[in-house]
């Protein structure tokens, strides 16, 4: 699995989807800095909002999943739409280690890319509002937790559509429309009493993830994505093993 | 010779489809088996199933002896279908790539195969400004990594041109001559096959139809101008004389002759002038296309 895992990477490191990614995340971040420091000027004099409330107020957790769904699936179907894997699996790599391997080497450069927004993102917040900016760390690192439970979570369910679709025509799209999909079903078919816990992922990054601050619907939010996560992640085993490339 | 690959009954079938039908084929060290049939024939799947990427519906199949494949599997470089290149990676990091797949940190590896392949020139170019041809030979360098002692390339040729034909020919040739490197070789394209291959089998709707040693092929396809002569000492005496000496005598006394076919006309005329007159005097054997076509199917076949 480590020669995966090092093989995966050194392509991924050469990859146009990663360096575009890296370029766009910065100038994004500065758009959402913008956004934040608009409100936070605009904020009526008795309120006191730091720069991580602002910039929680104006972050979008769909916009996030969009950007790992793109790029994990460019960077999952690579190896299939070239056919790769054949060649990868004729070099008598076992499924389970390309699978495994694969999965971990997307959810890092996922990480990577969600890290150097994150980073762009406060940095131009502390540049603008000094340290105020770094004074919730605790949030700081929520963000951080419930991001990479969630890239774990996107990341295994893109690979399971990619290794069963093998297109990166299918699994992109997919990886666009899930978050606003997810949304859509939570809304029609949700309760009275669901849509006060949402249960769409877009409504469970922006309501507990950013806006509660209670510990406990954050750390079982973040159970429920890595759950989902490893269900995935065996579900891609399985249709690996199983299918003939 | 020592066995490299023996397969025995190997049957794959796709929804109730038999793609290939019992085939069991032998591969000695240093062969070139040319694997021949018309498309869908069940060349890729058998080819697929070597390379495990597929998996046998029944049969079994051993390389070097083995009956754990994976123990074997990085003793053998596979290319099936068409070269799976990165295409946005450049030709030496697409290399570098399987290295780091195969746990070989050294890459001196990679020169030696890129100026085997010709492709030491192209190293910096991305795999996708190759031409079709590259881009074979570089799919070719992709199997070598790891140093298989077995090749086994599907369709290596197909959509290249002449010039593109002879390179990946030369190619083979030097791997197989100069590294002892066994090759298994599917192509629908006889006469490339037939610069090449040392034994072929000829597969037809799944089912391994014949297997044939170069030598015997080429017996078998040899054209001889028969003649049909009350006797045939006199006849082999006037071809003597016109030092047609390749020639030999059936036990039911027609005279073969092993010669330009064209020369048919020629020899009638001698023996005529010699008070020899032949009853038949025809040109016999099958060239090589029709000799498959015939163990193919057929040519209504297609």
């Amino acid at each position: 699995m480590n020669n995966v895992i090092s093989s995966q990477s050194f392509k991924y490191l050469r990859s146009s989807a990663f360096f575009v990614m890296m370029i766009l995340m910065p100038c994004l971040a500065f758009v959402f800095y913008r956004l934040a420091d608009t409100q936070v000027s605009n904020a009526p004099a008795d309120v006191t909002i730091t720069g991580v409330q602002a910039l929680t107020g104006v972050l979008d957790g769909g916009f996030v999943f969009v950007v790992i769904g793109i790029l994990a699936s460019l960077l999952i179907c690579s190896d299939f739409t070239t056919q790769s894997i054949r060649q990868i699996i004729g070099k008598g790599t076992g499924r389970l280690s390309y699978t495994m391997g694969t999965l971990i080497s997307v959810f890092l450069f996922c990480m990577i890319v969600i890290l150097f927004y994150y980073l762009s993102l406060f940095g131009f917040a502390t540049i603008s509002f000094g340290k105020a900016g770094l004074d919730e760390w605790r949030t700081l690192l929520w963000l951080l937790l419930a991001t990479a439970a969630m890239a774990f979570f996107y990341t295994a369910y893109l690979m399971f559509i990619a290794c069963l679709t093998k297109r990166a025509t299918i699994t992109v799209p997919l990886a666009i429309v899930t978050p606003s999909l997810s949304e859509l079903l939570a809304s029609s078919f949700a309760t009275r009493s669901m849509k006060q816990y949402p249960i769409d992922l877009i409504s469970v990054f922006n309501n507990i993830f950013l806006h509660d601050h209670k510990t406990c619907p954050r750390i079982y939010c973040a159970i429920a994505f890595i759950v989902a996560g490893i269900i995935f992640t065996i579900l891609s085993i399985i249709v690996v093993k199983k299918k003939e490339y | 010779m020592s066995l490299v690959l023996e397969t025995n009954s190997l049957t794959k079938k796709y929804r109730g489809t038999i793609v290939v039908d019992h085939v069991s084929m032998r591969l000695e060290k240093g062969d070139i088996y040319g694997l021949i049939g018309r498309n869908g024939a069940g060349k890729t799947t058998i080819m697929r199933m070597l390379g495990g990427i597929a998996r046998p519906t029944s049969g079994t199949y051993e390389f070097f002896g083995e009956k754990d494949n994976k123990k074997t599997i990085k003793r053998i470089g596979c290319l099936i279908e068409s070269p799976s290149l990165y295409t946005d990676m450049s030709v030496v990091n697409n290399l570098k790539f399987y290295n780091k797949l195969l746990g070989i940190t050294d890459n001196s590896n990679i020169e030696e195969i890129l100026e085997l392949v010709e492709l030491t020139d192209a190293k910096k170019k991305t795999a996708r400004k190759l031409s079709l041809g590259m881009k074979q030979r570089l799919g070719i360098a992709i199997a070598l990594i790891g140093n298989p002692d077995i090749l086994i390339l599907d369709e290596p040729v197909n959509g290249l041109d002449p010039t593109g034909i002879v390179e990946i020919r030369n190619l083979l040739l030097k791997l197989n001559q100069e590294r002892g490197v066994t090759i298994l070789i599917s192509s629908h394209i006889l006469g490339e096959l037939q610069r090449l291959a040392t034994r072929y089998g000829i597969i037809d709707k799944g089912v391994l139809v014949e297997e044939i040693s170069h030598e015997e092929l080429l017996e078998k396809t040899r054209q001889a101008i028969q003649i049909d002569a009350q006797d045939a000492k006199a006849v082999a005496v006037v071809l003597e004389e016109m030092e047609l000496r390749n020639y030999k005598i059936l036990p039911d006394q027609k005279v073969q002759v092993f010669c330009d076919t064209s020369l048919s006309g020629n020899i009638n005329a001698t023996l005529a002038s010699k008070g020899i007159y032949a009853e038949s005097i025809r040109v016999v054997g099958q060239d090589l296309e029709a000799y498959f076509v015939e163990k193919m199917g057929g040519a209504d076949h297609e």
